[in-house]
């Protein structure tokens, strides 16, 4: 089954800085439609008009975190079965299959390079629709 | 990954010079806020605040090329997370924060290789 394209792209990130230079990367390397949200309160309500295809989340955000944000994406009918992938710079090799067991696709660690964001982007796309990796050409 | 555009290369170098010329900005916010903690108002809440601070230019200064300023941000963000857990009292907050100085300007002699100010 061929792997649907990946256009819309909601990013949740409240470092404006961060967000910044990740949704130039998203959109003017990329080519997506991009949402840029500063918090998850934020997000859950945006979501419902934007209806991303995937999310990218970041984990640590003060007020409702990236898990709070992931349980509530999880329990609107508009997102609930959309995928996740948080950005986060804490994390350890054996955490990463706990975060996909609860429920996140993927897991992108700081620092990245924002350039070759939109590609790993894709990469986990396909991933995530079942279709084995390849290298980029 | 694909090579990129004039235009996309001067889009990131644009937005790189921004962040670069609001870092001294954020250093300055965060000694002061530290020497507020000094003062004796060391609410958590304050130590919250400075701790998100801190934690805001781990992952920005990382991403826009800056890695010694990054690790003395980590630095001084994990030394706040033993303060928050009552394991180390603010004073030793000043000698990170002077750290912070310390690697802005080793990035801006050019220490972080091709990448740095």
């Amino acid at each position: 089954m061929a792997v649907p394209t990946l256009s819309r792209v909601l990013l949740v990130e409240d470092d404006p800085d961060i967000r910044a230079l990740t949704g130039f990367a998203l959109r003017s390397v990329g080519g997506f439609e991009l949402e840029e949200c500063a918090s998850g309160a934020d997000a859950c309500v945006r979501a419902k008009l934007f209806r991303p295809e995937i999310v990218l989340l970041d984990l640590m955000m003060p007020g409702m975190d990236g898990w709070a944000t992931l349980r509530a994406m999880r329990a609107m009918p508009e997102t609930a079965r959309t995928p996740v992938v948080f950005i986060t710079a804490k994390v350890q090799t054996h955490e990463v299959e706990s975060y996909r067991r609860s429920g996140v696709s993927d897991v992108i660690v700081k620092p990245f390079e924002p350039a070759a964001l939109p590609d790993l982007l894709r990469s986990i796309w396909r991933r995530i629709h079942g279709e084995a990796d390849r290298e980029p050409a | 990954m694909a090579k990129l555009t004039a235009s996309q290369r001067e889009g990131f170098a644009a937005l790189r010079r921004v962040y670069l010329a609001q870092v001294p900005g954020r250093i300055a916010e965060i000694r002061r806020e530290a020497a507020a903690l000094r003062r004796g108002s060391a609410a958590r809440e304050a130590l919250l605040e400075l701790r998100q601070l801190a934690h805001r230019l781990v992952g920005s200064s990382a991403l826009f090329g800056l890695p010694l300023l990054s690790a003395a941000a980590r630095d001084l963000e994990q030394e706040l997370d033993r303060v928050l857990a009552g394991a180390a009292s603010p004073g030793g907050l000043d000698a990170l924060t002077a750290g912070l100085e310390a690697a802005w300007s080793a990035s801006e002699a050019g220490a972080d290789g091709d990448r740095g100010a």
